[in-house]
């Protein structure tokens, strides 16, 4: 401590004081004053001692404290309240304008916020699992020949090897969803959309909190179930459920084992069972070690993050060592990745799925770029009509200036209009959402709840964007109003110059540009919509009734069944399948062998099992060769493939030709079957218009699914006359049936969301515009009207002068729409490259996008500049 | 002549009265022993500031001591101007009481 020197050891002036008084005195004279302070106070140290020198100094800080206080915080607190109290006072008077511009600001600021609700929404999917950024989803990469599959699923066995193999995973979880089943308890039975056969382990992987039963044990036996509290409501009312039994499809009964909370809307995987996977081995002790079907979603939760790359590598041994033969025989590979949890719902795009309901990324970035733009054409409707005033205000400004202001004071002050405006309406805006906010659920199909926990990051973000607004909306107009000239603003008829017209008018125009875009946005995704409901299918979709049969032990009888359905007068036909159009993870995905291909070169083509009346019944249109036939016994071994398969085969006429077909899988090899072409079926739309038509074979078999044909008039009779013959066929389950042209389309769910939120925004978005060029069109009346009395005095007509002030504005929202359509044109195009048939764009869709926003523009206009041009020039020019 | 503001004149007389020691704080002490009001530092450096700037007073600097925490000791000296100056504010003075009653406090 000695090396310190002897500074150390002298009476050093109290730290605080010391340091507020070199705060609080004047730059210029801080250095002496600080000197001569430290000398006194040395001393004072000396002679009266150290304490009294101290609290000496300190005195010497409260006076000059107080001042600061008097001088300068009160002196700006009083300009504060000055600069609210002008702020408030200008609101007041111009009602006008003020309501145009927090009318406009809150809407916009509306549709933000609902617009980070719904991103918020689509961004927290599957994030309430506890260990959410440590769980995966398996996804294999099949690829053989020229085919590539992209499937979010694996084999049934590879999660237990991967599980037994890999120190880095933690827990394995497979889940098999089953997409109907009827279930049973006491009097009570429906039909049930939401089962899954899982492994016990679903409860370590992911969160899904039990309310009644043993998560470790809960599925570990067959025959086991746990439910969600809704479904233990509906079933058992009062009862407890646990260790009660449930019938499913009238085959078994499940003891249930838990009870477990409804699973949240933000999660991927929807369902309200959870039946044991070990049920499924019961029967088929072989689906076990199954290394031959990719059909079982598969989800693992790793022990640190870093997991899935340090397993991925790794894989490439098991793959060898379970798939090496097959892989070989086929001429294939087969790669697995991971997926994490949180991307699923919004990058999920593959061959086959098995969850339906997966949004895109590419959504959230369309709504979060409106959300900006319709806030950001809000701001420049405030930044507009503050300049285009700024003449009124140009005196204040003049006078505040030369009484002493300068000019950050005025930035402040300009800035502090801008605040108050946007805190008011950030007010409005959020009674306005609450008032939207069931019509958003609606139309966006979303389930917004919004809890205390979501309020922890909103307040913030509802003052960050009032700030946001404040600043951009606010910065311009204090920037361009701070640095007038009080020497010119205080001469009479002071008016602002070209350059901040100019800059108005780039403004103007690109608001219109945004708004234009966004009708464009509208009418092309309308177009696609209507081009994929109205487009000529391949098949018929219309007045199909689809159901499952699902006792296989009415298929011997199925002719007798259907017989008895065509005997219903509504009935035209009668048909089973495997799969109806639409049903994409229904079709299987097979290896086949054309002739004159060797057997480990297949290829991998879509196909399901179809019988003799699928193609008239679904209006399939065979252009070559025959349909099956019931009188043909050898049709067993036949096949209809689509045009797809013939081109892609370079089969001019298939008809007659062989395909060897996949018969068995024993011991990793396959068995193969040879089976002959009979006809050539016109391509028909097996997927949504967002796919390519692919290769495609029907084989004849029995399966599960009834399709029958109705005749268009009387379909409710025809209906109840159905629902009487199913008590004959089924005595147990009740008739249970959608129609296939709702179902189908509803695979343009997300189009039709996006069409909608799209209207409801880009008519708000062009109202908000309006709202600004109608405040602009006014104060132009306002302004112009001496010029507009010389003119009539001059002789100009009323309409002369009308035309010839909308003209100004017109000329601006013409300007948008050329300007427009290029951006309208790239944007839409690369949206519509996400679907296989896509409706042209059309010219028309661009004028008529320019003409309503211009139509719009005029009538916004037209009566502003009809009351200047009408108005009496007396009463304009009297004071001259 | 122009006239100077009442601590304006305090100052010059505090600087011409302390001669070779009139530095900032010796300039306030004079000041509030002779007034009897505890100045506040602003109230003193800034006008000395400001008659520096004015040409009626010059500066020097003095040499830094640990003393004074390092820092420069700078004293005044009135500048010709200075004294003139205060000559005027003087005779000004004494022209206004001259044939003037006397008061009685």
């Amino acid at each position: 401590m000695e090396t310190m020197g002897p500074a150390d050891t002298r009476p050093r002036p109290p730290r605080l004081a010391a340091w507020l008084l070199s705060r609080l005195t004047d730059a210029a004279v801080r250095d002496q004053a600080m000197g001569d302070l430290e000398e006194q106070f040395r001393a004072a140290a000396r002679e009266k001692g150290l304490l009294r020198a101290r609290a000496w100094y300190r005195t010497q800080t409260w006076p000059l404290l107080k001042s600061f206080v008097e001088n300068t915080l009160l002196w700006e607190a009083s300009m504060i309240k000055n600069y609210l109290k002008t702020g408030w006072r200008n609101i007041k008077r111009q009602k006008g304008y003020s309501f145009i511009n927090i009318a406009g600001l809150a809407l916009g600021m509306a549709c933000a916020i609902l617009i980070v609700f719904y991103i918020h929404h689509e961004l927290s999917f599957d994030r309430f699992h506890k260990n959410a950024d440590r769980i995966s989803r398996v996804v294999i990469d099949a690829a053989m020949q020229q085919n590539l599959i992209t499937a979010p699923a694996a084999q049934m066995a590879f999660g237990p090897a991967l599980a037994k193999d890999f120190p880095e995973v933690a827990a394995v979880v497979r889940v098999r969803p089953q997409s109907k089943a009827m279930v049973k308890y006491a009097d009570r039975s429906s039909y049930e959309t939401g089962l899954l056969y899982t492994d016990a382990s679903i409860f370590d992987v992911f969160t899904f909190p039990l309310l009644a039963g043993n998560p470790k044990t809960a599925l570990a036996r067959a025959n086991t179930v746990v439910l969600t509290e809704r479904m233990a409501k509906k079933y058992f009312r009062g009862e407890n459920p646990l260790g009660r039994f449930l019938r499913l499809d009238d085959e078994a009964d499940f003891a249930v084992t838990g009870i477990m909370k409804d699973v949240p809307s933000r999660s991927h995987l929807q369902f309200d069972f959870l039946v044991s996977l070990e049920t499924l081995f019961g029967p088929n002790p072989e689906l076990r070690e199954d290394w031959g079907n990719i059909n079982t979603p598969t989800y693992v939760l790793f022990r640190d993050r870093l997991g899935p790359k340090e397993v991925k590598p790794k894989l490439v041994g098991l793959v060898e060592e379970r798939l090496g033969p097959l892989l070989k025989s086929l001429g294939g590979t087969m790669t697995y990745s991971f997926q994490p949890l949180t991307k699923i719902h919004l990058f999920s795009r593959f061959t086959i799925d098995f969850v339906a309901v997966t949004s895109s990324i590419q959504y959230i970035y369309i709504f979060a770029a409106i959300g900006l733009f319709i806030v950001v054409i809000a701001c420049i409707n405030f930044m507009n009509l503050a300049t285009a005033r700024s003449a009124r205000r140009a005196r204040e400004i003049g006078l505040r200036k030369v009484v002493g202001a300068g000019r950050l004071e005025l930035f402040g002050q300009f800035l502090g209009e801008a605040t108050t405006h946007s805190l008011l309406a950030l007010a409005a805006a959020l009674i306005l959402v609450r008032l939207a906010l069931p019509f958003f659920r609606s139309i966006s199909g979303i389930d917004l709840r919004l809890g205390a926990s979501q309020l922890a990051w909103l307040v913030p973000s509802f003052f960050g964007l009032a700030l946001f607004v404040s600043l951009v909306a606010g910065s311009y107009p204090a920037i361009y109003l701070s640095a007038l000239q009080p020497a010119n603003t205080l001469k009479r008829g002071w008016k602002s110059g070209p350059g901040s017209t100019r800059f108005r008018h780039v403004l103007v125009v690109f608001q219109f540009l945004i708004g234009i875009v966004l009708i464009i946005g509208t009418g092309v995704v309308r177009r696609q919509l209507d081009f994929m409901r109205n487009r000529n299918l391949g098949f018929s979709p219309e007045q199909i009734l689809v159901t499952r049969i699902d006792d296989p032990a009415i298929f011997p009888r199925i002719e007798s069944v259907k017989a008895r359905l065509k005997e219903i007068p509504g009935v035209v036909s009668a048909a089973m399948t495997q799969a109806v159009p639409g049903q994409m993870s229904e079709a299987n995905i097979q290896p086949f062998v054309p002739e004159g291909i060797s057997e480990n070169e297949p290829f991998l083509f879509r196909q399901f099992s179809v019988d003799a009346d699928l193609v008239p019944t679904l209006g399939l249109e065979i252009v070559r060769g025959r349909n099956f036939s019931r009188d043909m016994p050898t049709d067993s071994d036949a096949l209809l493939v689509n045009e797809a398969t013939a081109r892609k085969l370079g089969w001019a006429d298939p008809v007659g030709r062989k395909i060897k077909t996949p018969a068995s899988y024993e011991a990793g090899e396959i068995g193969w079957k040879e089976k002959t072409v009979i006809g050539v079926v016109r391509d028909f739309h097996f997927l949504g218009l967002r796919e390519q038509i692919e290769p495609f074979l029907l084989d004849l078999r029995t399966d599960s699914q009834l399709v029958v044909k109705l005749k268009t008039d009387r379909l409710s009779s025809t209906i109840r006359e159905l629902e009487r013959a199913w008590v004959e066929i089924d005595p147990v389950r009740p008739l249970d049936f959608f129609f296939l042209d709702g179902f189908f389309d509803a695979q343009y769910r997300a189009e039709e969301r996006l069409s909608r939120l799209f209207s409801a925004f880009s008519g708000l978005s062009v109202a908000i515009a309006c709202l600004g060029l109608f405040g602009l069109a006014s104060f132009m009346a306002e302004q112009r009207a001496k010029e507009v009395a010389i003119r009539k005095v001059l002789g100009a007509s009323v309409r002369g002068v009308l035309t010839r002030l909308s003209l100004e504005f017109l000329k601006l929202v013409v300007l948008a729409t050329i300007l427009a359509w290029p951006v309208a044109y790239f944007a839409m195009n690369a949206w519509l490259r996400n679907f296989a048939y896509r409706a042209a764009l059309s010219p028309w869709t661009f004028v008529a996008a320019g003409a309503a926003a211009l139509a719009i523009a005029f009538m916004t206009v037209a009566g502003q500049a009809y009351r200047a041009a009408s108005s009496n020039p007396v009463d304009s020019l009297k004071y001259e | 002549m122009k006239l100077m503001s009442r601590i304006d004149e305090l100052i010059l007389v505090a600087i011409w009265k302390l001669g070779k020691d009139a530095y900032g704080m010796a300039v306030r002490e004079e000041i509030i022993r002779a007034t009897g009001v505890n100045w506040l530092l602003g109230a003193i450096y800034g006008p000395l500031a400001r008659l520096h700037r004015q040409g009626l007073v010059a500066s020097i600097k003095g040499e830094p001591t640990p003393e004074r925490g390092g820092r420069a000791k700078v004293y005044y000296e009135l500048t010709p101007a200075g004294k003139t100056a205060l000559k005027a504010i003087r005779e000004v003075s004494a022209a206004m009481w001259k044939g003037s009653p006397r008061i009685e406090a």
